[in-house]
């Protein structure tokens, strides 16, 4: 009954409440976009380690040491040592380990050194082993495989030639140009640091730092890929391991063993705690990233209620005419609740569409350029309580203009002119 | 039909400075009343009084053989949908709601009206579409003109049509011809009588334009049964 009426009155005022929807949509655009990309980047630093226990490491920062062997943020202050790393793959809680060695890198993307075998045993997201789009796992010295980021962006296929450079950053002036690397494998995108990076195997590693010295080149030395290949490849040292448990209880057990080492400074982190660790520390900029959104919506919501206390008095007439047939005040409170509803119903709506259609344009742009990799861009259960809230706060500024309105027919009565 | 009967009612907008002090007035069922009064002479107030709109500061408001001063908010309300019809002085329109919707929109608030129009027409809209015709607006109906394509006093006749919807027994009017040239004021005085007998409505005229009087059974100057100072001293 009620409702037609505040339909159709809301109808004839609609060139107004369009753009008090059209601030509202854009308040939740925002206010969607920011929570969408604060939980993506949330999902997307927990997808890249999974199904991996522990990550040793030298002796230093807990987070640090997730920051550079997983994430590839920063560098290890410290290496371990390569005897170390075979001691805890050889402990019998162990069901596997793979090493992680840095420091290289290939036009700005990371070079990981590690074994084949951790194509078969790093996992990600819910427990997914890394595919191949093309190719398979590295097996000879000069062989590697590139994320899908990597392939992408540099255009790599099977067979191209590449080269490493020392050091990790964009621009090197000590490349490893006389060692090129047969591209041998192309991973499928996982939407985690992984397709940002090479794999080469750890000797490969240690073959390109042949004939270098505090790196650089020693001067004058020519060894020929030959004479390396004939060498003893076995590295001295690594930047970190991570480490699979047999079962979860040796997961501990085997964190303080390595903690109390004495022959070598190491560390043990468990992923998970070290997450978090780094989630109470930008979580004051995800809480004043989402207080400017809110702020934002709350500006909406100001509009909204500003238009509605300026059109009230413009619409004494009508709220006379609807006491007179008999409307009781609730209806004219209900009518203007009602309306603030409406258009926080719809801006919302507006606004969820305007997100979603905007995150799946801007997706690509987000994945190149920020490394962010927006794995759905539709609405989630996640977002319903926030969504419901906004609605509830729309639909409660209603009532202070229909608080509002009812003074005014308490005072006008029948007798409103304008 | 309803009786009305005000016994000493007393209302003051100002504690000290009655406004209203009527002593009596009676109005019999089916009586078509003219109540004249110039401006400030308390005629809005009394219709607010009427209508449960206000309360007297003391006295009994007895419409159809209710105390409507004695109900609670909420219950004049009812009241007021269930058997009072109000027809303004202008704007009297929802202008977002089709002639036929503001007709019908007396019945959205009364099941009682409602049932009435159920009754002797077969559906709401029936009722209103027939109101419509008998008040001259056929062609309108039949073209959907907007509210706003409407002349004054074709509004006013949409106005009353709306007032009789579902026949309550009190029919009320304020001021409806102020907008309106003589010719037309007098056609839909006329008019107005003829709907309200048809739909056995008392009908209650309030006016400042004494030429209206002609047209009434009765006519009833405010300042005779307002004892109130505040008029006299103005």
């Amino acid at each position: 009954m009620l409702l037609s009426v505040a339909l159709s009155s809301s109808w004839s005022r609609r060139h107004t409440l369009f753009f008090i929807v059209l601030t509202i949509a854009l308040s939740v655009t925002l206010l969607m976009g920011v929570e969408k990309i604060r939980a993506e980047v949330r999902d997307s630093f927990n997808r890249s380690v999974s199904g991996t226990d522990l990550i040793v490491g030298a002796r230093g920062g807990e987070l640090q040491l997730i920051l550079y062997s997983i994430f590839h943020i920063g560098q290890a202050s410290n290496n371990m040592s390569w005897a170390s790393f075979e001691l805890i793959k050889n402990n019998k809680h162990v069901a596997w380990a793979e090493p992680i060695s840095l420091g290289d890198s290939h036009k700005g993307f990371r070079v990981v050194g590690t074994s084949a075998s951790f194509f078969e045993h790093y996992k990600v997201g819910q427990q997914t082993r890394l595919e191949f789009q093309h190719g398979r796992a590295f097996s000879d010295l000069f062989d590697a495989v590139v994320g899908a980021d990597v392939a992408r962006q540099l255009g790599y296929q099977l067979g191209e030639r590449i080269t490493l450079s020392h050091g990790v950053g964009k621009t090197s002036f000590s490349e490893h140009d006389d060692r090129p690397f047969s591209i041998i494998g192309v991973l499928e995108p996982t939407g985690t640091p992984i397709d940002q990076s090479v794999f080469v195997s750890s000797q490969a590693i240690e073959a390109i730092h042949v004939g270098w010295q505090a790196g650089s080149r020693i001067r004058g030395q020519q060894i020929s890929e030959d004479e390396i290949r004939s060498k003893s490849l076995q590295p001295k040292e690594l930047t970190a391991v991570l480490v699979a448990m047999k079962s979860k209880l040796g997961t501990f057990h085997l964190q303080r063993q390595i903690n109390n080492y004495k022959v070598e400074p190491l560390q043990a982190v468990l992923p998970g705690v070290a997450l978090q660790q780094m989630w109470q520390l930008i979580r004051v900029a995800e809480n004043a990233l989402l207080l400017v959104s809110a702020c934002v919506v709350l500006a909406g919501f100001m509009g909204m209620l500003a238009v509605l206390l300026t059109s009230l008095g413009a619409r004494r007439k009508e709220m006379a005419i609807l006491r007179s047939i008999g409307a009781r005040p609730w209806h004219i409170v209900a009518l203007l609740v009602f309306e603030s509803s409406l258009v926080s119903i719809v801006g919302t709506l507006i606004g969820v569409l305007m997100s979603v259609f905007l995150l799946m344009f801007a997706r690509p742009l987000l994945e190149v350029q920020f490394g962010l990799f927006i794995q759905s861009a539709g609405l989630s259960l996640d977002d319903l309580p926030m969504l419901f809230c906004v609605v509830l706060a729309g639909a409660l500024t209603g009532l202070w203009p229909g608080y509002r309105a009812y003074q005014m027919t308490a005072a006008d009565g029948l007798t409103a002119r304008y | 039909m309803a009786k009305v009967l005000l016994d000493k009612v007393k209302y003051s907008w100002i504690k000290d400075a009655p406004l209203l002090d009527i002593a009596t007035c009676d109005i019999q069922s089916g009586e078509r009343v003219f109540i004249q009064g110039p401006s400030g002479s308390g005629k809005s107030t009394l219709l607010n009084l009427l209508t449960g709109l206000l309360l007297p500061d003391s006295g009994v408001i007895n419409i159809a053989g209710s105390d409507i001063s004695s109900l609670s908010a909420v219950k004049r309300d009812c009241f007021r949908a269930d058997h009072i019809g109000f027809v303004f002085q202008q704007f009297n329109l929802l202008p977002y709601l089709s002639l036929i919707d503001n007709v019908m929109l007396a019945c959205r608030f009364s099941r009682v009206r409602t049932q009435r129009a159920l009754k002797h027409h077969g559906s709401v809209r029936k009722a209103a579409e027939q109101l419509l015709v008998e008040l001259g607006l056929e062609k309108q109906l039949r073209q959907r003109v907007t509210v706003a394509e409407l002349s004054v006093g074709q509004q006013q006749r949409v106005a009353v049509a709306r007032a009789l919807i579902g026949s309550p027994e009190l029919l009320i009017a304020d001021e409806p011809t102020s907008a309106l040239d003589a010719a037309s004021r007098d056609t839909f005085t006329e008019l107005l009588i003829a709907e309200a007998s048809r739909y056995n409505s008392t009908l209650l005229l309030v006016s400042h334009d004494e030429a209206l009087g002609q047209h009434f059974n009765r006519t009833i100057l405010l300042q005779h049964i307002n004892s109130a100072g505040v008029f006299h001293a103005a």
